[in-house]
């Protein structure tokens, strides 16, 4: 016999140092993937920043969302200057006020910058009392103006809320409902491609005519169809678990396949085969064999699902049918902006859409960075 | 070779898959991908199987391990004088056989689960027939790891790190790990680039010298099994058409396809002109089998009688010592050419 062992790394032309590299488990290898697919991490900052906001919501908006400002109905966006109009440099930024006048013809107010007021801005400043989480009680805010000013980063409703605050707050339910009705739709794709692809057979085929056609029907009218469906004295809370339901009941279709697909080409792989000779049982299969394989993949998918759930959100509430006021959420908000006549006088009205587009980029960057790094052995071997 | 101590004993085995279509998924078919064959292996030697693709040579690899289970037949395993019936085994009695008899496979890379660490990956069988402990696993796979030529110093390794040669030797190991009487060795080195068979394969035949192990060996040429195989039987199609010893089947075939076969084999010689006996058509579907000898729409011989009659499986053998089994009707009559005629 062969003495001297064959050294992996002569072969390979590899120094020794590799070794860490050798001996990575996927989940490092997919991380190091995962590093260099620069968009992708940005798409995870920026997303860290949006939840970060959404969690702290309370204290990142200047105001409650609810609180109306009367005298300020459909302002325009505030711009912050650190310039006077004398040409000196102000640390620390300002923001003019507005004086407004009436136009007598039409009825609506016309906002004019009033120089003379100038506006400090603050951080870390009192204003309005909150409960957050309905636990901490404080006024402590990350920005804000002293008593009396004023600040509307993006301007302000038709009801005079600022428009900022409110996009924070909605940010919350419109992103906890996408990942609350990922995570469903997961948990439901899950079991019915679990099904699918591991038992095969008869139950296969009736698992998969049924999510065909579900995947035929035109989604907004099967979406308002349902939404009808909710009680109309239901609470916001039960309204919302309901749009969740719903959204994960018809999301679950792409999943299923995915992970039916997976199951099907992995469980012809001879590692299983392999395994049940080497006497595991079928559990331990399915929790060192088949699951370890899969769970990127799953990630990876749930991740790119998001975006849709977050664009059924808001087309629901868009049209009236999904959540409704008091909640707040993107969709919500963007109902406001269906009237042309507002949409030309107060344009700020649509700037909840950007986020909705921000938050879905990055998702998508995200989702596409994990896809990539699912499978860290196709480039390693080959 | 001792004759008569087999160690495995296969009887009119036969394997067929149902074959379903149409949206209600109705039985349409069936392929018989074995269909009635018998041999046996003896303790310590290795009988090489041999036919092109989907002949149902896998096939028969995995029935024989109760991957799949047969369609009809009989599976017994010789253990120390027991005679085991493997068809009916079930539960901790086949995890008891699986200990003697395991499997090497073909892809070195579907075969490794890539997210297990070389310990876990031949520590398995270990864990999961044995029970043994964390720490005799690990003693265990390290002394392994040094049988088949690797580091022992890797066994932290993922496979994604080892050459498809290498791949192959963990493989090995794996099989190795419960000191095996039988391996069934599926195309263990057609994976491999022409310089690592030779490596592994002398590898096996070092292997079954020192720990006295019986092989099955699968393959789909005869150069591959020609060094490594006592006996060879040659299939086609589901059947068995030649079966003999290794040097009887090269210099004296009897079926015109294992002539096919041997044509085909490559040779070192420098000036070597392949004259390859080009087989006309393609293998025939094992769901729609021509009649008579499955052979014969390819066979330069074919006759009359070979359309109309399925030729038995004969013994043409000169004495009884040396059996030489041929499924042809002119076994005697045509005169076929041996290796050293290409």
């Amino acid at each position: 016999m062969d003495q001297n062992p064959v050294q992996p790394a002569e072969v390979d032309g590899r120094a020794e140092e590799d070794e860490e590299f050798y001996m990575a488990s996927q989940w490092q290898l997919m991380w190091w993937k995962f590093k260099k697919h620069k968009i992708a991490v940005t798409a995870v900052l920026i997303l860290l920043l949006f939840f970060g906001v959404a969690i702290f919501a309370d204290f990142v908006a200047p105001y409650q969302p609810r609180s109306r400002h009367t005298g300020r109905v459909l302002a325009p966006p505030h711009s912050i200057n650190f310039l006077s109009e004398e040409g000196g440099f102000n640390l620390r930024p300002f923001v003019y006020g507005f004086d407004y006048s009436i136009d007598m013809q039409t009825g609506s107010r016309i906002y004019e910058v009033d120089q003379d007021n100038k506006i400090p801005i603050y951080f870390f400043v009192r204003g309005e009392e909150y409960e957050l989480w309905g636990v901490l009680s404080s006024d402590l805010h990350l920005f804000g103006t002293e008593e009396g000013g004023e600040i509307f980063l993006l301007g302000t409703d038709t009801m005079g809320r600022d428009l900022f605050s409110q996009i924070v707050f909605g940010a919350r339910i419109s992103l906890s409902i996408a990942l609350l009705g990922v995570v469903f739709s997961g948990l439901l794709g899950m079991i019915m491609g679990g099904i699918s692809g591991y038992f095969g057979g008869k139950i296969d085929n009736i698992i998969q005519r049924v999510s065909e056609i579900l995947r035929s029907f035109p989604t907004i009218p099967l979406w308002m169809a349902l939404s009808a469906a909710i009680p109309p004295q239901w609470t916001p809370v039960q309204e919302y678990l309901g749009i969740v339901l719903i959204l994960s009941l018809i999301g679950w279709t792409s999943l299923g396949r995915e992970v039916r697909g997976k199951i099907l080409s992995i469980k012809n792989e001879d590692f299983v085969t392999s395994a049940r000779l080497d006497g595991s049982s079928t559990p331990r299969i399915i929790r060192l064999h088949l699951l370890p394989s899969m769970v990127s993949h799953i990630i990876a998918s749930l991740t790119l699902a998001i975006p849709r759930m977050i664009i059924a959100e808001t087309s629901l509430s868009f049209i009236g049918v999904g959540l409704t006021r008091p909640a707040i959420s993107w969709g919500v908000l963007l109902e406001q902006s269906q009237q042309t006549r507002h949409l030309i006088s107060a344009p700020w009205l649509l700037t909840p859409g950007i986020f909705v587009v921000i938050v879905i980029l990055s998702f998508n960057f995200m989702g596409d960075g994990l896809r990539d790094a699912a499978d860290p052995y196709s480039s390693l071997t080959e | 070779m001792n004759v008569d101590n087999p160690v495995l004993e296969i009887r009119n085995l036969k394997k067929y898959f149902p074959r379903y279509s149409g949206i209600f998924r109705r039985k349409t078919g069936e392929v018989k991908a074995v269909d009635d064959i018998s041999f046996k292996i003896n303790s310590g030697e290795t009988l090489g199987l041999v036919g092109e693709s989907g002949c149902g040579k896998t096939t028969t690899g995995r029935t024989i391990m109760r991957d799949l289970d047969p369609t009809a037949g009989e599976i017994y395993f010789h253990d120390n004088g027991k005679v085991i019936d493997v068809v009916k085994l079930e539960g901790e009695k086949l995890r008891e056989y699986w200990k003697k008899a395991r499997m090497i496979f073909q892809d070195p890379y579907s075969s490794l689960n890539p997210r297990m660490t070389v310990l876990n990956i031949v520590g398995e069988p270990l864990k999961c027939l044995k029970s043994m402990s964390e720490k005799e696993i690990k003693n265990k796979v390290r002394n392994l790891l040094e049988t088949v030529g690797l580091d022992a110093r890797h066994a932290e390794r993922y496979p994604f790190s080892f050459s498809g040669g290498q791949r192959q030797r963990i493989g090995i190991a794996r099989a190795l790990a419960l000191d095996p009487e039988l391996i069934v060795c599926d195309e263990p080195v057609s994976a491999l680039d022409v310089s690592l068979q030779a490596q592994v394969i002398n590898l096996l035949e070092e292997l079954q010298e020192e720990f006295k192990l019986a092989y099955l060996f699968i393959a789909h040429d005869l150069g591959i099994v020609k060094h490594i195989s006592d006996r060879i039987a040659v299939m086609y199609v589901g059947k068995l058409v030649e079966v003999t010893d290794a040097e009887t089947l090269f210099n004296f075939p009897l079926h015109p396809y294992t002539e096919a076969l041997l044509s085909s084999v490559p040779r070192p010689e420098a000036d070597y002109e392949l004259n390859a006996i080009s087989l006309e058509g393609e293998v025939p579907d094992p769901l729609d089998r021509p009649p008579g000898c499955c052979f014969h729409p390819r066979c330069r011989y074919s006759q009359e009688i070979c359309i109309n009659q399925e030729p038995e499986l004969k013994n043409y053998g000169q004495n009884e010592k040396n059996p030489h089994f041929a499924a042809c009707h002119f076994a005697q009559e045509i005169n076929l050419r041996n290796i050293d005629d290409f």
